[in-house]
């Protein structure tokens, strides 16, 4: 899950890369796209490869679905989490974790980022890296840093954790409704 | 006897037996449940009572406001009143995963260890989907718990509160509103009063900035009572104090009758060590009904003082009466050591040996103070006392319509006891303000933490098999909405055990091994992670508690082969008691099997009484002839009537209090009967002694009756009508038998 915050604030980026053009580029209707997901886990030969579709709307709900090998379906928005079961009614999931934090990492709100992390953005719109540090103890146990790369757009995203383990996400054929 | 030997004697007696008492002090038992007078409930009582303490000494805080709840978190933390302030994770974190690694096989959900019975197939498809979700919350690794045996641990603890990485912090959610979560667990000594300035300060501040904040806890209401009992304590003993003194000062005239307070000091020195010396525990509640015979230990002296119009006759004078309202007062306490209850027994031995006391202390060391001392009562004194007894004399003539008054009174009674609400409910002892008890039912349905008095306690080798059978029966029965106890988090050893030969028999099973194959995992790695589970060491749950982790779980684990379980939102009680029954488990409602008790001892204090009545009568009808003592005891008896009466005119709840409170009143009125018969007296030095010990006795519990604390109310109101109204009836009678000798 601490993967998937990060790189929602980011996947919406369009032509800056300071924060203030993050939140321009969140000003768009409707993002979409596919994504591509490898996970390397320390002492497994071979990664755990998933793809399918998503799409953010408003900065304020996201709907991700999962293909490849797996179909699932996932929202979330401002009414909490929801999978979608197969008479197709979004069912309620029980998250302990608190879904504001979604809802305020979708918005980019740099004031709540900049309390768990140290940002450092290196780069211009052609192509950027932003690095986030966790600032807070128990980030600090979970992982290093979080590396977000892109041009218009975010194109993937990198999180390497303390145990070893290491996840990629890619995103491809990204288009922006305004 | 010299002087100087009395008072050493007394000096040697108070420094040995105060010594004693502090020395025992610890002997005291504050544990209400205990007074459950089932033998098996009393012995397990002590678990639920220090869990009862342990739980009291936790202070719960929901603030919706992040400045404030950090200023508070400050000011708790350096308010050094608390042992530990929880506010986010403040564990070691590879610690915790150290632990939770280490017991995968135990962390394994309820629900989800049924689905892996059940429906193995979905539970599979479950971790699955966990290894591929973004969005799973688990807290081990995909390498450390490939199957997700731990995913569910965050809700472990079945409450809503939630680690928030954000923020750090420990919050719940109540609809839209978030609040910030703060349990501080108070040190074992701690000051109260400091306690709640930070509680009020803190709520002013939340106030001010319109903010909510939400508190409950124990203690706060503990200090809160205590806080209005110490204030309430104060005025009432200085209202007391006062106009007592004033009394006494009005009759006797002289700064030397405040010396008759050594009578109540060493009366109640007495009873406590005697007290001590005959049980191994005095129940804190056995000392506060015993206290109450202060008014009764006063009125030997004031019995005496009374024959006084310049100098106070020889005490030897007195001895006969003095022996007989002895002897009757302590037969009426007496007959409690026959009582099933120890509490009563306590009851019984603290007051024989409190009235011994009084009684040597008036007899040998008063006369030693009052020796060559004047007393005389003032003009207003002399005059109030003149115009009552004309009013008495008046009252005497219409008094020979006495039987028409018995019969009528004897009515008021019967209404009195069909209209009485004859019920305890120890909730209504205390004053704990409906404002904070609102507050604490509002945090316990936000956070979901409960707070049962329903409890089942399992014992013997097997009790985890024993707790999981029986919570099982009831879910089925639908007799509960749900139970804390230690098999609704952890499985025991032997469903690990089970856990582990599902992994063996689902290792060798096309189908699932199937769906690992479908999402393009290699079975040689799927079959070597059931290994790994099959190869995990199945703990016993009281192994798993004493990890760092998991510490917090082990007060459901109160001794070895012992468990303890609360019941929530539970249905048909005869039906959980059968049920309870059947699988050999204690199901304790404590609160409900207190007030049955109170109301067993009641009851039973009631008959006793009846008994001593009976003894009384006997002994009166020796000394005094049958026809007087006949009087004597129904004057006594229509005084108790009045009072239950009155009490239900008011619509007061005639509870334990309210019983002890007539029982030692009826003690009291049998003296002042005992007195009137003094024919050695005076009818205006017998007036004088049972005006002045009634009214002393009075002022007293008067008071006590503007008390908040209901208890305490019901008790004061009790024993000063029943007292006046004994006085005026023994007055009458004083006066009546005046005019016949005439």
């Amino acid at each position: 899950m601490r993967i998937i915050f990060i790189f929602l604030i980011f996947i919406s980026l369009s032509n800056g890369f300071d924060f203030e053009s993050l939140q321009d580029g969140l000003r768009a209707k409707k993002i979409e796209g596919n994504f591509t997901q490898i996970k390397v886990i320390k002492n497994f030969p071979a990664p755990f490869i998933s793809s399918g579709e998503f799409s953010i709307s408003d900065s304020k709900t996201l709907i991700w679905k999962n293909i490849k090998p797996i179909n699932e379906t996932i929202k979330i928005d401002e009414n909490g989490f929801f999978t979608l079961d197969e008479n197709s009614k979004w069912k309620k999931v029980n998250q302990s974790m608190d879904k504001d934090i979604f809802l305020d990492l979708l918005s980019i709100k740099k004031d709540s980022l900049q309390k768990i992390f140290s940002l450092d953005l290196k780069g211009d719109s052609s192509l950027w890296i932003l690095v986030l540090k966790p600032k807070e103890n128990i980030l600090k146990e979970i992982f290093d840093a979080i590396k977000i790369s892109g041009d218009s757009f975010v194109r993937e995203f990198e999180l390497n954790e303390k145990n070893g383990d290491k996840s990629t996400i890619k995103f491809t054929n990204l288009k922006k409704i305004l | 006897m010299k002087v100087w030997k009395v008072w050493t004697i007394f000096f040697i007696l108070f420094g040995l037996l105060g010594g004693y008492i502090f020395w025992q002090k610890d002997r005291i038992d504050t544990n209400f449940f205990s007074l459950i007078e089932n033998d098996e409930i009393k012995e397990n009582s002590y678990i639920f009572h220090d869990l009862k303490k342990q739980i009291s000494k936790e202070i719960v805080f929901l603030i919706d406001d992040k400045n404030i709840s950090d200023t508070l978190i400050l000011k708790l933390k350096n308010s050094n009143l608390f042992k530990k302030v929880t506010y986010s994770f403040d564990g070691d974190y590879k610690r915790f995963i150290k632990d939770l690694n280490s017991s995968k096989l135990a962390l394994l959900d309820k629900k989800n260890f049924k689905i892996l019975k059940e429906n193995p197939t979905l539970f599979f498809k479950n971790s699955i989907r966990e290894i591929f979700s973004p969005f799973g919350q688990r807290v081990l690794g995909v390498g450390e718990d490939f199957f997700g045996l731990t995913k569910d641990y965050g809700k472990i603890n079945q409450t809503k509160v939630y680690f928030d990485i954000k923020d750090e912090r420990l919050k719940v959610k109540d609809r839209d509103k978030i609040y910030f979560f703060i349990n501080a667990s108070l040190k074992d000594k701690y000051n109260d009063e400091k306690l709640l300035r930070i509680i009020l300060d803190s709520q002013d501040i939340s106030k001010k900035y319109n903010s909510s904040f939400l508190v409950s806890g124990g203690a706060i209401y503990s200090a809160l009572g205590k806080q209005t009992g110490e204030q309430q304590g104060f005025y009432m003993s200085l209202a007391a104090l006062l106009l007592t003194a004033l009394l006494l000062w009005l009759a006797f005239k002289n700064i030397k009758i405040f010396f008759i307070l050594f009578v109540a000091v060493f009366g109640l020195i007495f009873g406590l060590s005697g007290t001590f010396l005959f049980f191994k525990k005095v129940h804190i509640l056995g000392i506060v009904l015993s206290t109450s015979l202060i008014g009764l230990m006063y009125d030997f002296a004031l019995h005496w003082l009374s024959f006084s119009s310049k100098k106070l006759v020889p005490i030897k004078r007195v001895l006969k009466i003095f022996l007989l309202g002895f002897f009757i007062t302590t037969t009426g306490y007496g007959v409690f050591l026959f009582a099933p209850f120890e509490l009563l027994k306590q009851v019984a031995v603290f007051s024989i040996f409190a009235l011994i006391g009084a009684f040597l202390t008036t007899y040998f060391l008063l006369p030693t103070l009052f020796y060559h001392v004047n007393f005389k009562a003032s003009r207003k004194f002399v005059s109030i006392l003149d115009l009552y007894q004309k009013f008495l004399l008046k009252t005497n003539r219409v008094f020979h319509i006495k039987s028409l008054i018995l019969i009528l009174l004897l009515g008021i009674g019967f209404y009195t006891f069909l209209s009485l609400k004859f019920v305890d409910n120890i909730k209504d002892y205390a004053s704990t303000p409906k404002s904070w008890l609102n507050l604490a039912n509002k945090i316990s349905k936000i956070t979901n933490v409960q707070n049962s008095t329903e409890v089942v306690i399992v014992n013997g080798v097997d009790f985890l098999k024993k707790e999981i059978d029986f919570t099982n029966e009831l879910k089925d029965k639908k007799l509960i909405s749900s139970y804390n106890g230690i098999s609704n988090f952890f499985l025991s050893k032997k469903e690990q055990e089970e856990v582990k030969r599902l992994f063996k028999t689902y290792k060798n099973d096309k189908q699932i091994l199937s769906l690992f194959r479908e999402v393009g995992i290699k079975k040689d790695i799927v079959l070597k992670q059931f290994d790994s589970v099959i190869a995990l060491k199945s703990q016993p749950i009281s192994q798993i508690v004493t990890k760092p982790t998991f510490i917090q779980f082990s007060h459901f684990l109160p001794q070895k082969d012992k468990s303890i379980i609360y019941l929530n939102s539970t249905k048909d009680k005869d039906e959980i008691f059968r049920i309870a029954k059947k699988h050999h488990v204690l199901y304790v409602d404590f609160i409900s099997s207190l007030n049955t008790s109170f109301e067993n001892i009641k009851i039973i204090s009631i008959k006793l009484k009846i008994y001593a009545y009976i003894v009384a009568a006997i002994l009166l009808a020796i000394f005094f002839g049958a026809k007087r003592a006949f009087l004597m005891i129904s004057l006594v008896l229509i005084s108790t009537l009045l009072a239950l009466f009155v009490m239900s005119l008011f619509g007061f709840h005639i509870n334990i209090f309210a019983i002890y409170g007539l029982i030692l009143a009826s003690a009291v009125g049998i003296d002042y009967m005992i007195f009137a018969q003094n024919n050695d007296q005076s009818t205006h030095q017998k007036l004088f002694g049972i005006t002045l010990a009634s009214l002393t006795t009075f002022i007293s519990f008067f008071i006590l009756s503007f008390s908040s604390t209901p208890a305490v109310s019901v008790f004061g109101v009790s024993v000063s009508i029943c007292v006046i109204c004994c006085a005026f009836f023994a007055s009458l009678l004083t006066i009546n038998q005046s005019i016949k000798k005439v």
